[in-house]
């Protein structure tokens, strides 16, 4: 309890739980249904048209179909996609039985736009602003990951994400092209800054989308939210926006391999 | 549809259309009887708009004999690629495809081909030939442009839109229109109705919308409507003389490189790779759809064996369950909870 203060300033103990809360739900669809189709393949149960779907499935390494309306978006192979979900367990399970990380893995979450309110929410709290007239300012951070060792005064350090069609140039601190035959490069550690509407500076930048997956197709939700459309993060660019737009430069949390 | 009433004109015949959709279905039947009984056409746009009336369709062309019919009627059915089309009426009927053609010289080209463009009254029409035939190759370009862009999946667009020749034909003759109408360019008039109605309305996705717009404000503005005007990061495509005739331009568009760089349309060289993966996982997803399952397989296990040892090796890896109530406690503390349960 006491690594935990319970405290209204810390929303993220609500993200953690709503995250939580949907692992579990696929751990158990995970189980349930592995352990029915056991069965079904020695002839213990009846070989119901979902459960001859998983078999498939399982046959041809493909995520099961069975799992999706419970599964995070993923356009991996079944292997990569365990080892993936495993992944995420191992991360969520470190915050849950330790303290919250100092560098967030943004790839992990269900949901990255609750974990992103979540720090908004804090910060408005904290300095009693409203949310509305909260945004993110981003920063893409010279240290690596485990350099960081204190979490921010405000806002969050996150790690994970991939760019296509571009990359960052760490020395000039801009976007400039990709290297020759690299489709994707690995995004530095990005700042999430909560900032007052009112104390944003112009400065030549670039929206970038951040997608989930690389299909970047998404369905809009009737919350406004997309499938796969995360946010936009303002990436420092001397060239114009027009250009990585014509690039089709984005971002995305994961590979498809 | 144009090349459809160009041809029916040609044959001297009569040519009845509808596009299909709510309300349409009884309309359509009344027309093809009337076509079959007096000899004429009758044209069934859009069928994947009404997917429930593809039954009767089915219906009545399993209805249709060389007895029943008149010599001369024939049916026809415009279509997107959809599993409601009737499977009988497909194999009983013959089959047109039409997609863009392959490559910004063949795109471009194509344009240049067929009405309104390839109209050589159309052509002539404006009163500002010069800067309407600018305008003109400028369209054709970016036509090809964003036609293009959908070989390279969603490194090109999110969504692939099915970008046709009606969306440059109204923008053709819109193009005419705005010339005619106005003493200068109106850039803005031109961009919104080609960027936000004609194209814009198939876009969907605000990204993509964005996109759609840099593209447009390369092709629409100023300084590309002068001839020698890079349309191209690499200068490999310029702007053509303002004064030829149509052949001009056909023997112009001839003379283009053959294969074009992903730079043509905005994109990065690395997007050849991008490209050539996303044409094979279609050509190969296709291949397999073709596949019925079953056969091949022997040696190793048996399908039985590999689900089942696939299974339990998930199943060890599964961890147990996230305790909730640790995660509740921080988040809503017992007693919190206990004093809003009872007020």
């Amino acid at each position: 309890m006491l690594k935990y203060p319970v405290s209204r300033t810390e929303s993220m103990n609500t993200v953690l739980h709503q995250e939580l809360f949907k692992f579990n739900g696929l751990i158990e669809l995970a189980k349930k249904s592995l352990t029915s189709i056991k069965k079904a393949v020695k002839g213990l149960v009846v070989m119901s048209k979902d459960l001859d779907g998983l078999g498939s499935n399982l046959f041809f390494g493909q995520i099961p179909l069975m799992w999706k309306s419970k599964t995070f978006a993923c356009l991996m192979p079944l292997g990569s996609y365990i080892n993936n979900f495993l992944e995420r367990l191992k991360f969520f399970g470190g915050w849950l039985e330790d303290l919250p990380p100092v560098v967030f893995w943004i790839s992990g979450f269900f949901f990255p736009p609750a974990f992103l309110t979540g720090s908004k929410q804090n910060y408005s709290r904290k300095y009693n602003v409203a949310i509305d007239l909260v945004d993110f300012e981003f920063e893409l951070m010279n240290e690596r990951g485990d350099e960081l060792k204190k979490k921010p005064v405000d806002g969050v350090y996150t790690h994970g994400l991939f760019i296509e069609a571009a990359r960052w140039d760490r020395e000039k601190r801009v976007l400039v092209e990709s290297e020759p035959k690299v489709l994707f490069s690995l995004t530095p550690v990005i700042f999430f800054k909560p900032q007052r509407l009112d104390e944003f500076i112009e400065y030549a930048n670039y929206n970038c989308p951040v997608y989930k997956t690389s299909d970047r197709r998404g369905i809009l939700a009737t919350t406004g939210h997309s499938t796969n459309f995360v946010l936009f993060i303002r990436v420092p660019s001397d060239k114009a926006e027009t250009h990585w737009v014509q690039r089709g430069c984005a971002m995305i949390t994961q590979l498809d391999d | 549809m144009t090349p459809l009433l160009k041809l029916s004109r040609e044959m001297k015949t009569e040519v009845a259309y509808t596009s299909l959709g709510q309300g349409q279905g009884p309309i359509a039947e009344r027309m093809i009887e009337k076509a079959r009984k007096e000899g004429s056409w009758a044209v069934m746009q859009n069928c994947m708009l009404a997917p429930s009336w593809m039954n009767n369709l089915e219906r009545i062309a399993e209805g249709m004999t060389v007895d029943t019919c008149h010599a001369k009627f024939r049916l026809w059915c415009t279509t997107y690629p959809t599993p409601d089309f009737p499977v009988s009426v497909l194999q009983n009927g013959v089959k047109m495809t039409n997609e863009p053609p392959k490559g910004m010289r063949a795109n471009i080209g194509g344009s240049y081909a067929v009405d309104p463009i390839g109209d050589g009254d159309f052509f002539e029409s404006c009163s500002k030939p010069e800067k309407f035939k600018t305008l003109l190759y400028n369209l054709c370009f970016f036509h090809a442009v964003i036609q293009e862009r959908r070989t390279y999946g969603p490194l090109g667009w999110n969504i692939g839109y099915e970008f046709n020749m009606s969306d440059l034909a109204i923008c053709c003759r819109q193009l005419v229109g705005f010339l005619d109408d106005n003493a200068d360019i109106p850039y803005k008039a031109l961009k919104y109705t080609a960027g936000e109605c004609n194209y814009g309305c198939r876009v969907t996705d605000d990204k993509d919308r964005r996109c759609l717009n840099c593209l447009l404000d390369r092709f629409y503005c100023a300084e590309s409507t002068v001839e020698g005007a890079l349309l191209d990061a690499a200068g490999e495509y310029v702007v053509p003389n303002g004064n030829g005739d149509l052949e001009f331009y056909r023997d112009y568009v001839d003379k283009l490189p053959l294969v074009s760089t992903p730079g043509v349309v905005g994109l990065h060289d690395n997007a050849n790779i991008t490209k050539s993966q996303f044409e094979t996982d279609k050509v190969l997803t296709a291949v397999l759809i073709t596949e019925t399952g079953g056969g091949g397989g022997g040696g190793g296990d048996s399908r039985e064996e590999t689900i089942e040892r696939v299974a339990t090796d998930i199943l060890h890896k599964m961890p147990s369950l996230y305790d909730m109530e640790v995660s509740r406690e921080r988040s809503e503390p017992r007693a919190k909870r206990a004093a809003s349960e009872a007020s």
